[in-house]
């Protein structure tokens, strides 16, 4: 009895003391396998995702979004799928929907990474699908100011946002015509790193305009709160929400892939809790039994 | 065939930071990490220098708005910490951005932590068509109480173990060790997202994928 509860402690122990070099390499091929050779796992809609979807489509033609795109960089592996599938669907699909009306869009940033996915995500399409700049959209760059600036925004849009990004005056740009405060907005959209979306809750769900937002994994919890009690319209979490857009409006693409890479990836991670665990007590079981 | 470059370096530096993972410190992961250090301050110094001219100094000078010299010397005042004698000035401003930010801040808070929140549970229903969104308002509505008792220690204090509220005390524990569960799982899922987009550019950047 006593040599087997050494090999049995000594196996696990030899598993604990394994080279963490090594569990990061095969977690890095189980992340690499899905996106040379797809796995096609399916998808299902999860409800946020397709009241995020439903709730854009029944804007009406010619109303004018907030598009706050406060992330950066280093959101760009959970952020960036979703966001082209929502451009996307934004300048194609939506149009499509409503005999080629379009909606506006006033596009700003209070994070000061939000210029770089504008210009990777949001100008490109609308460059690509012929929308004009100052008459379809505006962009006004980096806003300073934080949660200020959201509150403020609510308020008195012009004042906050008195020229582009451009330097071009509010007044000659024809997508800011009777826009002054959150009474001229449909609804607001956050592709979100850094919270932002929380202060738009309390500036402006708060007054009754529409929110919704594209998100990290990390800030899920939190919001599936604020869409429970519906403050948010919706939202899409990460590249397993932009998966399922992407299915949504019909065209699979990075999200889907990554989601696959995902579902692998945590396997791993779920076979190594699992395995810690049962190591854990094992050992406590070999140490209590030595007593 | 066409050799992109950005896409190589981008690659050189992605390899340089796993590096530290999947082998060891090294200068060569040190000057990735320098190098990505390095462009973010520059980027966000850019930035802020930009800001600062078009949110103050031009109304200032080019529009003659005399008011604009307040936040402009509060900013300067900010840097008068870094000198023993003179490190009280800076004290004002941010008290002043501190008293504002809080103000704001709670008149949100109100609304989105309290007054929704509670609406939003009281008004949970059971008896909706979708079984599932039933359970998920069974579970939230208990969760919700749950917590509350777990926390109420004045009410609770002196309770022996085996009594009813000691008993879902322990639930209450196992309530909130789920809710943790549950964003430690966001967190994973967020970290090996982050991952997966750089493995992708790595494929990519070695022709293993198109993009």
């Amino acid at each position: 009895m006593e040599v087997r509860s050494k090999e049995s402690s000594g196996f696990w122990e030899k598993l604990e003391n394994i080279d963490h070099r090594i569990l990061y390499w095969i977690l890095i091929v189980a992340i690499a396998i899905p996106y040379l050779r797809p796995l096609g796992i399916p998808v299902p809609v999860t409800e946020p995702v397709q009241d995020f979807y439903n709730t854009l489509d029944a804007l009406p033609p010619g109303s004018t979004m907030i598009l706050e795109i406060s992330s950066g960089p280093s959101a760009y592996g959970e952020i960036g799928p979703s966001s082209e599938a929502v451009m996307e669907y934004l300048t194609k699909i939506y149009p499509e929907h409503h005999g080629g009306d379009r909606l506006r869009f006033v596009i700003l940033s209070v994070s000061e990474q939000g210029p770089l996915m504008y210009n990777a995500y949001a100008k490109p399409k609308f460059d690509e699908t012929g929308w004009q700049y100052g008459v379809d959209y505006a962009y006004f760059g980096f806003i300073s100011g934080l949660e200020t600036a959201v509150a403020r925004l609510a308020e008195d849009i012009p004042s906050l946002l008195p020229s582009d990004y451009l330097g071009n005056d509010i007044d000659d740009l024809k997508a800011m015509d009777g826009i002054h405060s959150y009474k001229d907005i449909a609804a607001v959209m956050v592709w979100d790193s850094m919270g932002a979306t929380e202060w738009y809750v309390k500036h402006w769900a708060s007054k009754g305009v529409k929110v919704g937002n594209v998100c990290v994994a990390v800030s899920l919890p939190a919001y599936t709160m604020y869409y429970k009690n519906k403050d948010m319209y919706g939202f899409i979490g990460s590249s397993r929400g932009g998966a399922e857009f992407e299915y949504l409006i019909g065209k699979p693409g990075d999200a889907v892939a990554t989601t696959d890479t995902l579902s692998l990836s945590h396997l791993w991670v779920i076979i190594l809790i699992i395995t810690g665990n049962i190591g854990l007590l094992v050992e406590k079981y070999f140490s209590h039994s030595k007593r | 065939m066409m050799v992109d470059y950005l896409a190589l370096w981008r690659a050189m530096l992605i390899i340089g930071v796993f590096s530290y993972a999947l082998w060891k410190e090294s200068p060569y992961f040190r000057f990735c990490e320098h190098a990505f250090l390095g462009s973010a301050l520059g980027y966000t110094l850019v930035i802020t220098i930009k800001t600062i001219n078009t949110t103050a100094v031009f109304p200032l000078v080019s529009e003659a708005k005399i008011i604009y010299v307040i936040p402009i010397i509060l900013g300067i005042v900010l840097f008068l910490r870094y000198s023993n004698s003179t490190k009280w000035i800076s004290r004002w401003p941010i008290a002043l951005i501190i008293g504002v930010g809080t103000a704001l801040g709670m008149r949100g808070v109100l609304y989105a932590y309290i007054i929704s929140q509670v609406k939003a549970t009281a008004t949970a229903s059971f008896m909706t068509d979708n079984a599932l969104t039933n359970f998920n308002n069974i579970i939230s509505v208990l969760t919700t109480i749950l917590v509350l008792l777990f926390f109420t220690f004045t009410v609770l204090k002196g309770e022996k173990e085996g009594s009813l509220m000691f008993q879902l005390r322990k639930i209450s524990r196992l309530m909130i060790m789920l809710t943790l569960g549950a964003f430690f799982g966001s967190i994973t899922m967020a970290r090996l997202t982050l991952i997966a987009g750089q493995i992708k550019e790595l494929l990519i950047a070695f022709g293993l994928l198109t993009s």
